[in-house]
């Protein structure tokens, strides 16, 4: 084998109170599909945001075809040949597919766009593509499916060394599958290097040569796809993480405090139905896009308003965050920086937010009762701050889930939502985290993690729900395996876990 | 508030720094000027802030709710319409009271389109804008209404003791807005709205509500303003004050107030004005033409916001 065409080597990236990355090494040759696996936190996008110029590496080398490179931006990496196809869509959906694909350069002298030109060679991309849509149709008119594709079609308009696919059939239904892995078998052809990162195991068998499994920022395994059993896979994303204190079970389970019927959105999730108990922590898990998430806003009242009905202690709960609140829920949000906190507010102003009322009369606040009670549960968290008045953007990621969490327990809130409670958060504070759950629950509370992280759903829950595509696909109980989940998360056929 | 660290005294530095540096500014021109610092002057200054900070105030409710209120120099304009011609009528209490009605009916508009039809507020208030002028103008045949009852000047001309009224009405609202600020839910809701709007839904505020509040008090405070206006200059004008709506922006700017929400104080507003005005007067000792004022004025505010941003460079970082 040659010189690889993308060649990663002990790239290290650090982020405040977190190690990203590791010592990474990674490499592509051309021709080549090579995936990369891990969970949510794994570093797989922060990797490959080092590749193409959204981070800087704090340290380590990146050649492309042995020349040294260093991405200082995403525009110079384009320039580079190192092109992405992102999960979130970046169209502009008032542009015509032609405009889109040569947005970043379009053709002509001057400040004038010669439209003849590029109506014509984007006919014949779409064509080599096998893609049926005319260049001139405005982006917003077309399927998501559709987008996705001519995303792709935009990424290979100009020569690319270097393709990083990130979780590219999300979207796409098999016969678009389809069409995508013919794109890919050409490129392959062409001597494209090919990053592709994908949850699902049946498609890396069927596209990659070979796989990198990421774990806690570091490269744990890199090896042939005819090697990678779903076993051997499977066990090297779990591994032995750094051992977790989780709190004791409760183990106490009373009535049911929330029920759950056939609750259905379009497009999310469909017929979930379910009882959180009195005292219980109930873990709802699934892989990106089973609509775990888009779940959770909604038992908080939050989005579209779903099908079916949610019921607290026997009363139904109208569709909106407020009365979510009244009805004694609340939210720790899977995206802490932008829904969970304002970033330039202070500690205190963030912690007091929700509960306000508890504290005011006729819609006056009682200052000193405020100062007091968020020194007392700033305390109670363990939050290490210099001053409840300082700006929380300024706290690490730990201390911050520590501040919204106590939003809700200074509203006493009975019924605990956590999404994703430990992303971006360090190892000690998740124990802190987790050991705050547990007393919150010990003390007469019930909670539900919403959570893709397989250890933590294990350690922490009574009972766990399996989510797969927008359906509940299986139950779990205390002592279930983490390869049980995950089998019944990706749909593993011949997966035997779960009832 | 007790445990405070380097930390401590740079919110200090942020909070105080801004008058610091016009007391010195004011005391260099006073060496040059002696007139510039005696009480006579500052008492005149003090005369001529009034209507502004007033009109701040209105603007800081939406530009802290993350909105912005374009449409207030017109608004002012059929307010004094309204207040003149009502007061002739009905008499100068019941005059200021349709002037204030009016304000904050204008402003409920605003704030129902930009919430409830989802018009971006900067639309909707440029809509307004000429919508009110159409009014102002329509009101009056296009020319002002002239002649209120001799009692309506004084809320724009008369004095309490030594203190000219309007300065001791502006105190009163800075006071008032400040305790709503700081010590009501309504402030924290605002406050909080402005600062991020998902993370206020999530945490049970009245989303909705509180933006549509914040329009109706820009508009009842905008009222305020045109009623001291109008009594000053004794008429409704169908032009009363144009710039109004910008002045009112920049002072916010040069006070350090973020446009984006979230944040201001009163302090802030008061120190923004103050600058204003303060320059304005000095620039007239100077005899400095009014057009090249105009010039130094939004010179001014471009810099300020430089400035600003410069200031909170670190901050603005760690937010993403």
């Amino acid at each position: 084998m040659g010189v690889p065409v993308l060649d990663m080597r002990g790239i290290s990236k650090r982020f405040p109170g977190v190690l990203a990355l590791d010592h990474v090494d990674f490499n592509v040759s051309a021709g080549e599909v090579h995936c990369l696996l891990g969970h949510n936190g794994a570093g797989k996008s922060t990797l490959m945001k080092v590749l193409s110029g959204v981070y800087a590496a704090d340290e380590g080398e990146i050649r492309i075809d042995g020349k040294s490179v260093t991405p200082r931006n995403p525009a110079h990496a384009r320039q580079l040949g190192i092109r992405t196809v992102f999960q979130e869509l970046s169209l502009v959906p008032a542009l015509s597919v032609a405009e889109n694909i040569f947005l970043e350069r379009l053709p002509g002298r001057s400040a004038w766009v010669d439209r003849r030109q590029m109506f014509k060679a984007v006919r014949e991309i779409l064509k080599s593509l096998d893609i049926d849509v005319r260049p001139e149709e405005p982006v917003y008119r077309l399927s998501l499916a559709t987008q996705q594709l001519i995303e792709i079609a935009r990424a290979i308009a100009f020569r690319a060394r270097v393709l990083i696919m990130d979780e590219p059939t999300a979207s796409l239904s098999s016969r678009e599958t389809e069409t995508l892995f013919r794109i890919i078998r050409r490129l392959k052809a062409e001597g494209v290097a090919v990053v592709y990162i994908s949850h699902r195991l049946e498609e890396i068998q069927s596209i990659g040569d070979r796989i990198t499994v990421m774990r806690d920022g570091r490269n744990v395994g890199t090896l042939r796809v005819e090697q990678a059993s779903t076993d051997t896979v499977v066990e090297l994303m779990l591994g032995r993480r750094l051992e977790e204190q989780y709190p004791a079970p409760v183990g106490r389970r009373g009535e049911p405090v929330l029920s759950v019927r056939d609750l259905s959105l379009a497009g999310a999730y469909e017929g979930v139905s379910f009882d959180l108990y009195h005292q219980e922590i109930l873990g709802i898990t699934g892989q990106v896009g089973a609509g775990v998430h888009e779940l959770a806003h909604s038992l908080f009242g939050h989005g579209p308003r779903p099908r079916g009905e949610i019921r607290i202690g026997g009363a139904r709960l109208p569709h909106s965050p407020r009365a979510a609140i009244r009805f004694g829920m609340g939210f720790i949000p899977e995206d802490r920086r932008n829904a969970g906190l304002v970033l330039k507010h202070a500690i205190r102003e963030n912690m007091a937010l929700p509960s306000l009322r508890l504290r005011a009369a006729y819609g006056w606040l009682k200052l000193g009762e405020e100062r007091r009670k968020m020194t007392e549960l700033a305390q109670a968290v363990g939050l290490r701050m210099t001053s409840l008045e300082q700006p929380i953007g300024l706290l690490s990621g730990g201390n911050q889930q520590k501040v919204v969490v106590a939003k809700w327990l200074a509203n006493r809130s009975r019924i605990l939502l956590f999404a994703e409670p430990t992303r971006g958060v360090d190892v000690g504070s998740r124990a802190e985290i987790y050991r705050l759950i547990a007393e919150q629950v010990a003390g007469g509370a019930s909670a539900i993690l919403f959570s893709s992280d397989l250890e933590e759903v294990v350690g922490m829950c009574d009972r766990i729900l399996v989510m797969r595509r927008g359906r509940i696909v299986g139950e779990l109980g205390r002592g279930a395996r983490e390869d049980q989940l995950l089998a019944l998360a990706v749909g593993r056929a011949d997966s035997g876990g779960g009832p | 508030m007790k445990e405070r660290g380097n930390a401590g005294a740079w919110y200090r530095w942020e909070a105080w720094g801004g008058f610091l540096f016009l007391a010195v500014a004011c005391l260099i021109v006073g060496l040059l000027k002696p007139r510039f610092l005696s009480p006579a002057n500052l008492l005149t200054i003090a005369q001529q802030a009034s209507p502004l900070l007033i009109a701040a105030v209105a603007q800081a409710f939406v530009v802290m709710a993350g909105e912005i209120d374009l449409s207030l120099g017109s608004a002012a304009a059929v307010i004094s319409m309204v207040a003149v011609m009502s007061a002739k009528s009905l008499g100068t209490v019941p005059g200021i009271l349709m002037g204030l009605l009016t304000g904050a009916s204008l402003g409920f508009l605003n704030g129902i389109v930009v919430t409830r039809l989802r018009v971006p507020a900067f639309i909707a208030t440029v809509g307004m804008l000429t919508y009110a002028q159409g009014i102002a103008l329509y009101l009056g045949g296009g020319v002002p209404i002239e002649f209120p009852p001799p009692s309506f000047a004084w809320p724009g001309q008369g004095f309490l003791g030594p203190l000219p009224a309007v300065t001791v009405i502006a105190a009163m609202v800075l006071i008032f807005v400040h305790l709503v600020l700081t010590r009501t839910v309504f402030g924290r809701h605002l406050r909080a709205t402005g600062g991020n709007r998902l993370v206020a839904l999530l945490s049970g505020v009245h989303v909705q509500r509180v933006r549509l509040a914040a329009f109706v008090l820009s508009g009842t405070f905008t009222g305020l303003s045109a009623i001291v206006l109008a009594s000053r200059v004794n008429s409704g004008q169908p032009y009363l004050y144009p710039s109004l709506p910008f002045e009112a922006i920049a002072a916010l700017a040069v006070g350090g107030i973020s446009l984006r929400g979230g944040e201001g104080t009163v302090r802030q507003i008061l120190l923004g004005v103050l600058i204003f005005s303060a320059m304005s007067n000095a620039l007239n000792f100077f005899a400095i033409s009014s057009y090249v004022q105009q010039m130094i004025t939004g010179a001014m505010t471009v810099l300020a916001l430089l400035f600003s941003r410069w200031q909170g460079l670190p901050r603005a970082k760690e937010g993403g």
